[in-house]
């Protein structure tokens, strides 16, 4: 199984679960090891305060590691790029160069010179000794566990939100203390919010989005009582207010 | 085993893995990770640890994995490059000039790559056969240890003890100048070192020395540093 950690920072109204920065990392080294130890073990890390249980995250977890891919990329290995292999050789292209232009009519140092331009690499490459990395294949696992550990330092970044519940202070303690805590994810994350204050609407390449279930259920109450109103009779608008409304003709 | 420590840094504490993965041999069981901390870990700060540790564990036995792999054929082409050398400098001996001697002192930066690359090779073949046997087999225990061996035990101790007793500022230098020289600690010097390094050395970002890292490239597995901070207790 390959460990990987998705934070469930807390913001609010909920959480926005992002995977850890080393999950990419995890998943793209994946493509060497035995196909029987690519699944993933997903924890989800959260404050002590949450109630947030791993099957409740589970869709979202999975999601935000798929996504963390994408959010990162995959970085083209240094050995496969026209660059990397510059700045590799430079010295042999330098001097294979020299020994070309100096060879004259003679054949020895010519020979030398081709051998350091393309030579070596090229009986390299016939033997198979190409440095080159196999391609990394972002996989998605067959089966997927979940499981949820509560963090210390998310526990205080969530109390930090806690005690200024109005929201007048926007996300910047959150942001301060995420800092502080060298929580590098949360950090991240909190400064998006500063510019895009609804978490809801957030890209899932930064975090995928997990109402808190307190008050995804009050506000789920609140809108079966709105559909309600207009059957029932116990409001306390009359069939007269809502007739005034709609005025018979 | 993997032993991971806790220690003191400027604003509070840092986790760092302190191990030679090359030394890891999956043959020998499933990997195990032992946090040495002065207080209780968060069962989430052990599983931000363990993830880390495990992504860069295997993405290190990815690159390893090369590793000592088809050596023979290296030892070849060293051999090729090697004749062709012999026979250019019989040729500039032969045929002396000016632009011989120019060319000639920089031969050895051309023509000894491959033999260079054939001893590496050569010389980590085990390391990159334990990298594949790790690739092939190599799980990491999902719980953590509780951290056991007295000696490393000690250094957490001796040093959360200085910084609290005020004999150890909290402050990067001083703290690798304690890990050095009173607790004789190579894992913390080389931790406090690089996180000095990254943070705040000027010179790591000077043209100067961004020109060098591109000219001189580094070796192919960067050694490890992770860190896990908390703020000050």
């Amino acid at each position: 199984m390959i460990q990987l950690a998705c934070w469930a920072v807390p913001v609010r109204g909920g959480y926005v679960l992002r995977a850890d920065q080393s999950a990419c990392t995890a998943v793209q080294a994946a493509h060497g090891r035995s196909p029987h130890l690519v699944n993933w073990a997903v924890t989800i890390v959260h404050p002590e305060s949450a109630v947030l249980s791993a099957d409740r995250g589970r869709r979202e977890a999975v999601l935000a590691v798929e996504w963390s891919m994408r959010r990162r990329g995959t970085p083209a290995p240094e050995a496969r790029t026209h660059l990397g292999w510059v700045r590799r050789s430079w010295r042999s292209l330098a001097l294979g160069t020299a020994l070309v232009v100096i060879s004259g009519a003679h054949w020895v140092p010519a020979l030398a010179g081709t051998w350091l331009l393309a030579g070596r690499s090229w009986i390299s490459a016939l033997l198979g000794l190409s440095s080159s990395c196999p391609p990394t294949i972002a996989r998605t696992a067959v089966s997927v566990e979940v499981s949820a550990a509560a963090h210390a330092g998310l526990s205080q970044i969530a109390s930090v939100l806690d005690s200024n519940a109005d929201g007048e202070a926007g996300y910047g303690p959150a942001l301060a203390l995420a800092r502080m805590l060298g929580l590098s994810d949360a950090a991240a994350l909190y400064e998006t919010l500063a510019a895009q204050r609804d978490p809801a609407t957030l890209l899932p390449e930064i975090g995928v989005w997990l109402p808190d279930t307190r008050a995804h259920e009050s506000a789920l109450v609140a809108n079966a009582m709105i559909r309600e109103k207009p059957a029932g009779t116990t409001g306390d608008e009359s069939p007269n207010d809502t007739m005034d409304e709609f005025p018979s003709t | 085993m993997i032993d991971a420590f806790v220690v003191p840094t400027e604003t509070g504490a840092a986790c760092f893995i302190d191990s030679d993965y090359a030394e890891i041999d999956a043959s020998n069981g499933p990997v195990q990770l032992a946090i040495y901390s002065p207080y209780e870990v968060s069962p989430g700060e052990a599983a931000i640890v363990r993830a880390r540790l495990e992504a860069d564990l295997f993405s290190y036995a990815t690159g390893a994995a090369r590793l000592g792999h088809k050596w023979k054929r290296h030892a070849l082409v060293a051999l090729l490059e090697l004749t062709l050398l012999g026979v250019l400098v019989a040729f500039l001996i032969i045929n002396p000039s000016r632009a011989a001697f120019v060319v000639g002192w920089t031969l050895p930066f051309g023509f000894l790559v491959a033999s260079r690359t054939a001893l590496d090779v050569f010389a980590h073949r085990e390391v990159g056969r334990r990298a594949r046997r790790l690739l092939a087999s190599g799980t990491v225990l999902a719980e953590p240890a509780t951290a056991q061996f007295g000696g490393s035990l000690a250094h957490v101790r001796d040093i959360w003890r200085g910084v609290e007793e005020g004999t150890i500022a909290r402050d990067t230098v001083a703290l690798e100048l304690a890990a050095q020289r009173q607790l004789r600690w190579p894992g913390a010097v080389a931790f406090y070192r690089t996180l000095r390094g990254t943070l705040n050395d000027p010179r790591q970002r000077a043209p100067r020395a961004r020109l060098a890292r591109w000219l001189l490239p580094t070796a192919p597995i960067a050694p490890l540093t992770k860190l896990i901070v908390r703020p000050r207790e």
